[in-house]
């Protein structure tokens, strides 16, 4: 299956149903929703962390980029895509 | 013996009641169901509850039986809520006015999945043995809708329903829900006593692989499909609850704590209670849990297999049931045993044709 990527422009938010949450026993953040339970790493935590329904993938990537020290150029691609996987699993939507 | 590292359980399985208004002859309640007056209250629940979430788990799915057959069901929910869990209620939708749900919601209930038994009016009323719980049923999911909770429809297939599968789908879209469930039934317990109705041609079978693959790629982020294939005309086995005691664990209407919802049939455990103890010691010292934990209770063929982390040798009620042996490989796995041990019964009804009332053996209410 070809999936085409989301574009930067769009402002993604939690679909219905779906909250991220600090797992203590582990000590790592999970997406939980209907169906979905996802231990992110490090940059899934950091990109969902940003999701606040009011800023675009574009303001995101730029907040990151600052907060990381890193060209933004270099992680628009693995912010579009893991935003995009995201979408398709209900997890975001736009 | 090598050492087994226990990982933390992430799922609950809150049944909290064997009690239901539809008598669906596949329930994966046992079948000598657990009766009202021995159903743990309120309080302990919450306990449960909160032990659960301290113990690592993240998800609680509050079922039965029909939980609204509970009248302390807000109240459980939001002890679950309190506790921190995503709150699933799975539901057959009887038994919950509006003014009742709204209190669920209310209370913190995230997601509700919602069991249907067909699209067909007749065919609803012949497996769930209630006139008119469809359209009740139909009712409910506008309810849910209406009030932005998310929906999930588990429609469970057997031979009597699954030329519908198309219709099924349009109706879940219909309905709004954004996943669907085809789950085709489980032949233990309930459903073991009605295999000769329920059990689906093999054609039927490989027809549903194609209409659901066909669909979820037409369906693509429109509604998500999740399937449970017949797993008698598998190849390998599934794994059972994701492995025997490492993901989830089951609270049966009375306490008692089990691996799998068919644990207790295999007599030569005992099942621990949280009456008597805590969800921890329960969790990572009972005999029940560690019984069939990491490979050395494994037969040589799955010990030595590539697949073990996959399926954990698969079911062990199935073993015991049709090898007389909970120690056994699943009786589906080809590689284990090269002579099917699981061939369908004979065809009667066939697939389509009506199957009546009389050749089913439904569970009682309660
Ligand atoms: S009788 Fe049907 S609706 Fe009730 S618990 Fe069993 S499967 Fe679910
Ligand atoms: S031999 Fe055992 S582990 Fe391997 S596929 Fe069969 S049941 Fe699974």
């Amino acid at each position: 299956m070809t999936v085409d990527l989301i574009p930067a422009s769009v402002t993604p938010r939690f679909d219905y149903g779906v909250r991220l949450k600090h797992d203590k026993v582990r000590e790592r953040h999970v997406v939980l929703g209907p169906e979905i339970l996802i231990e992110l790493n490090q940059t899934g935590t950091a990109i969902m962390s940003e999701i606040d329904g009011q800023s675009t993938i574009t303001d995101i990537i730029s907040r990151l980029a600052a907060r990381f020290e890193v060209n933004p150029n270099d992680i628009t691609q693995d912010v579009i895509e893991f935003c995009t996987s995201m979408v398709m699993r209900q997890v975001l939507r736009t | 013996m090598s050492q087994v590292t226990i990982p933390a359980p992430q799922v609950l399985l809150a049944e909290v009641t064997h009690r239901c208004p539809l008598q669906c002859p596949y329930c994966s309640n046992p079948t000598e169901l657990i009766k009202k007056d021995t159903e743990i209250s309120t309080t302990d629940w919450g306990r449960v509850f909160a032990e659960a979430a301290d113990l690592g788990v993240l998800q609680v799915s509050i079922s039965g039986g029909e939980p609204a057959a509970r009248r302390d069901l807000t109240e459980l929910i939001r002890a679950a809520r309190d506790a921190d869990l995503y709150v699933n209620l799975i539901t057959s939708g009887i038994g919950l006015t509006q003014g009742r749900l709204d209190d669920l919601v209310e209370a913190g209930c995230d997601h509700i999945q919602l069991s249907l038994q067909d699209v067909d009016s007749d065919g609803a009323k012949l497996i769930s043995n209630m006139d008119k719980s469809l359209e009740r049923k139909l009712d409910f999911a506008r309810w849910v809708r209406e009030r932005s909770v998310p929906l999930t429809v588990n429609a469970v297939m057997h031979r009597l329903n699954l030329d519908r599968l198309p219709e099924i789908i349009e109706l879940a879209l219909e309905l709004g829900a954004r996943r669907l469930e085809v789950a085709n039934v489980q032949y233990h317990g309930w459903a073991a006593l009605n295999k000769q109705v329920l059990m689906p041609t093999q054609e039927q079978s490989s027809r549903t692989n194609q209409i659901v693959a066909e669909a979820r790629e037409s369906l693509n982020g429109r509604l998500l499909i999740d399937y449970v294939p017949v797993d008698h005309y598998a190849e390998y086995p599934k794994s059972c609850m994701n492995g025997w005691g490492r993901v989830a664990l089951i609270v049966a209407p009375d306490g008692s704590v089990l691996p799998c919802h068919n644990a207790t049939t295999l007599k030569h455990l005992s099942f621990p209670n949280v009456r008597d103890q805590s969800l921890t010691a329960i969790w990572y010292e009972s005999s029940a849990f560690n019984a069939y934990r990491g490979d050395s209770w494994m037969p040589e063929i799955c010990r030595s297999c590539d697949r073990k982390e996959i399926d954990f040798g698969g079911c062990r009620c199935q073993a015991l049931a049709i090898l007389g042996d909970a120690s056994a490989a699943d009786p589906v796995c080809s590689r284990a045993h090269p002579h099917s041990l699981v061939i369908a019964t004979d065809e009667s009804p066939q697939a389509g044709e009506v199957a009546t009332s009389e050749q089913i053996t439904y569970r009682p209410n309660s």
